[in-house]
């Protein structure tokens, strides 16, 4: 392995964050769980530092214990003004190093495996998986053949919450808005490039983009947040296509339905990919404010949300920081559920899985609410 | 592998569970030094601190006990550690050992609106406090540029300043009481008071301290309102010894703005076209009077008159908002140039009295000048005096030179302030930075009195050893 596996802007990244002075610590979830100076953006860089000086590399057991000690959730790019530093980057990067090196975990092995098998692992110990064509199937009975819109449900409502996924096709049936759903489950990749195996990302997201284009449609709606950002940063499909994030599609649905009665008050969970990646903030809250509902914040929103500690394989490599991520998130949400809110709605399948049962009041994936909302009203 | 004995490694797991206690190397290495610029161009430099032998996570007061007695009886050194951020090199394991890191010790504990208290442990981050204070409409009035990245008990054992501090005070200030835990596990109760007047203040004992006298475990700080006024003012001097005569004027006439910043000539230069001021000549004061609107009305327009009258002229106020904006982000220049090889940064803050505070300011441009860029700002008014905060960047012709050229930098600083008679420090501490030059400070007497205390605290020395050249 050479340390030279890093790209020269990552290892100007790399430096300069190991030589800051740890502004963005407060927003770092993995140090706040753990109280160890060493998980945190600058703490995981300096391992960055050394292994690019060191005798083992990236195989260097401190540096790839950091590299996977973090849910990629971006909170620290949010304080973050260091000129050429991309910390989700930098991460990325740094895994793919990683990688090369031969020092990917385990965990991470057979979960790329497995997505590039078309299933979904989602827990390593004990091991468990899911295989998302019984989903897809009942998506079909739903579907209309020829529409020009592609639901892509992603692996997080596929694998994690297969409701979501099916809720997000009564959702849009009930709206009115016909859509398609390929043919077999293809992963975008991001499981793979969150464990550094890049040429299998790339196989990955190419395959992803060979099926759109043979489902000849016009709009891809994604309900997966990490699967929407990259889609959306690296448009696998034909020119022309409009990638959006599901929960604009519904918004946009919803504005043209009318207003229905109040359903209460709920609390809105921001998906790290959704609102800090992506900016994606208005739309879920447009859903669930034209389906009747009152809005109620959580503590931490938008940019700032907390995350559930479902992203960047975290639950895999280290499911007890994943956890201390949900818990924060959790107490959270039982503040809101104390100002009001009757259930929480997300809008990531796998936040909601996470949540589920870990918090005082209902959980709902965002099409979950609104596909209820809308067949209550009937 | 760690030096500890496995018997007090067993003794510190029974204090704090199995997971609070770790010898694995890089949890030890990463709490190996803070930021002090001299650690930092060293480990550029490809050095490794050695760190303690173990670290150790305490989630109650009592904890923090066990393991002192547990230290103490083993003779083996603890030091404190909250989020490492301090500059002066307190927080470093010099004699390895324990670090205690108190960063599980980070709840708001109660508060007294009515007074106008909040107890909270030592590991809560200063911004995380700040935001709990405002949610109730109220603030400590301390914010120093680290707010976000340091911790009260960090702000106590460093006595620092914030921002804002002519008007809410330095930490000292808004301390009503405090309590720690002794080097032998002995816990001491200073409980808050507004005012207490029998015998000494043992309250002030741990200001300061940096863990040599023990951990300091909870903090009752001072609350006020939210104000309901900011007005801020901008003013453009002919020179720095004008804008001096105007500040020194306003704070002994019994004006208090919260924000109150003199910048000499070349940091005028630089800030002036960061803030959209002008063309950068002269010296630019900064300033914001709040509180009550009336009063903080009235206050501003005093204070402008006192400036016009020492022919200032006016700028756009919009400058200080600029500043407001970003007045936390000098790490990110760090950041940037820290990795650079040969590169030296670091901040020196002074302070003296009215009377010396030009020659301070003179003294310290002279020996610095030309081997260094130096920056200065007034800032942390009092009515008999200042501190002046100084900024150095330079880069030494090769990495070798880098730790040579820092040495230099405070060996003539310390000089500066010695030859004029200011203090060596302001709201940094003393650590390891200012060791060497305590004796200087403190005076013989004041070192033997320093001396036993810390002999009669810590008969064993185990209390973060090696700092304030004891």
């Amino acid at each position: 392995m050479s340390a030279a596996a890093l790209p020269e802007a990552q290892v100007v990244a790399a430096q300069r964050c190991a030589s800051c002075p740890k502004m963005c610590r407060s927003a770092c979830p993995t140090l706040a769980v753990t109280a160890n100076e060493r998980h945190q953006p600058w703490g995981h860089a300096r391992t960055v530092v050394a292994a690019l000086g060191g005798q083992d590399g990236f195989a260097e057991p401190a540096t790839v214990a950091a590299a996977f000690a973090c849910a990629t959730c971006g909170a620290c790019t949010v304080p973050c003004l260091v000129k050429g530093v991309e910390t989700t980057e930098l991460s990325w990067a740094v895994r793919a190093a990683v990688f090369d090196a031969g020092a990917t975990p385990a965990a991470g092995l057979r979960a790329v495996a497995e997505a590039s098998a078309g299933r979904v692992r989602v827990a390593d110990s004990p091991p468990a998986w899911t295989d998302p064509a019984a989903t897809l199937d009942a998506l079909r009975r739903l579907a209309t053949p020829g529409a020009d819109l592609l639901l892509l449900p992603g692996c997080g409502a596929l694998g994690h919450r297969p409701e979501a996924a099916l809720a997000a096709g009564r959702a849009l049936r009930g709206l009115g808005i016909a859509f398609t759903v390929l043919d077999e489950h293809r992963c975008c990749g991001a499981p793979a490039r969150s464990f550094g195996d890049t040429a299998a990302a790339v196989a990955m997201l190419d395959r992803l983009g060979a099926a759109i284009a043979a489902a000849a449609v016009r709009r891809v709606a994604v309900q997966s947040p990490s699967c929407a950002h990259l889609l959306a940063t690296h448009a696998p499909g034909p020119a022309g296509v409009a990638v959006e994030p599901l929960a604009g599609v519904l918004a946009a649905g919803l504005a043209s339905a009318g207003t229905p009665a109040g359903h209460g008050r709920v609390a809105y969970h921001d998906p790290c990919f959704l609102a800090r990646h992506l900016d994606h903030t208005a739309e879920p809250r447009a859903v669930l404010r034209t389906l009747g509902h009152e809005v109620v914040e959580l503590r931490g929103r938008g940019a700032t949300t907390a995350c559930s500690g479902g992203g960047g394989g975290l639950p895999l490599t280290h499911p007890a920081i994943a956890d201390g991520y949900r818990d924060r998130l959790a107490a959270a949400v039982a503040e809101a559920a104390g100002a009001g809110a009757a259930a929480l709605v997300t809008g990531c399948a796998t936040c909601a899985a996470r949540l589920a049962g870990a918090v005082p009041v209902p959980v709902l994936e965002l099409a979950e609410a609104c596909a209820a909302a809308l067949e209550a009203r009937r | 592998m760690s030096l500890l004995a496995p018997a007090l490694l067993d003794e510190l797991r029974a204090a704090v569970g199995d997971a609070g206690v770790s010898t694995d190397p890089a949890d030890r290495d990463a709490v190996a030094h803070d930021l002090w610029p001299r650690a930092l161009i060293r480990e550029r430099g490809g050095e490794r601190l050695p760190g303690p032998d173990a670290v150790v996570w305490p989630s109650t007061r009592g904890q923090v006990a066990a393991v002192c007695a547990a230290c103490h009886r083993a003779e083996i050194p603890f030091t404190p550690f909250g989020a490492g951020t301090g500059v002066c090199g307190a927080a470093i394991p010099v004699r390895g050992g324990v670090v205690l890191d108190l960063k599980r010790l980070d709840r708001i504990l109660d508060w007294d609106l009515e007074t106008g208290w909040v107890r909270v442990e030592p590991g809560l981050l200063g911004s995380r406090l700040e935001d709990a204070c405002r949610e109730r409409g109220r603030t400590t009035g301390h914010h120093p540029s680290s707010l976000a990245l340091s911790t009260v008990g960090g702000f106590v054992a460093t006595r620092s300043a914030g921002q804002l501090s002519t008007r809410y005070g330095r930490i000292d200030d808004l301390v009503a009481g405090l309590e720690a835990v002794l080097p032998d596990g002995t816990e001491v109760s200073l409980r808050p008071e507004p005012a207490a007047g029998a015998g000494p203040d043992l309250r002030r004992l741990f200001l300061g301290s940096e863990g040599g006298f023990g951990v300091i475990v909870e903090v009752t700080l001072r609350l006020h309102p939210l104000p309901e006024r900011r007005v801020d003012h901008a003013a453009v001097f002919g020179g720095f010894a004008e804008g001096i005569a105007a500040v020194r004027e306003l704070l002994q006439a019994g004006l208090r703005p919260s924000l109150l910043r003199l910048y000499d000539l070349a940091d005028t230069a630089l800030q002036a076209a960061e803030l959209g001021v002008g063309e950068g000549s002269g010296a630019l004061l900064l300033a914001s009077c709040e509180g009550r609107a009336a009063v903080a009305e009235a206050e501003a327009a005093e204070l402008a008159a006192i400036c016009a009258a020492h022919g200032a002229s006016a700028r756009d106020p919009a400058a200080v908002e600029a500043w407001y904006t970003r007045r936390d982000d000098i790490g990110f220049a760090q950041a940037r140039y820290l990795p650079l090889a040969g590169a030296v940064l670091d901040t020196v803050e002074l302070a003296a009295p009215w009377s010396r505070l030009a020659a301070l300011h003179e003294a310290v441009r002279r020996r610095i000048g030309g081997r260094l860029i130096v920056l200065c700002h007034l800032s942390h008014g009092y009515p008999d005096g200042a501190c002046l905060y100084f900024s150095f960047a330079g880069v030494a012709e090769e990495e070798a030179g880098a730790v040579p050229l820092h040495e230099l930098l405070w060996e003539e600083v310390m000089a500066a302030a010695a030859e004029t008679g200011a203090s060596i420090a302001h709201h940094h501490g003393a650590g390891l930075a200012r060791a060497p030059y305590m004796a200087a400070e403190l005076g013989a007497g004041g070192v033997e009195v320093l001396r036993r205390l810390k002999a009669a605290l810590d008969p064993g020395g185990v209390a973060n050893p090696g700092k304030w050249g004891l």
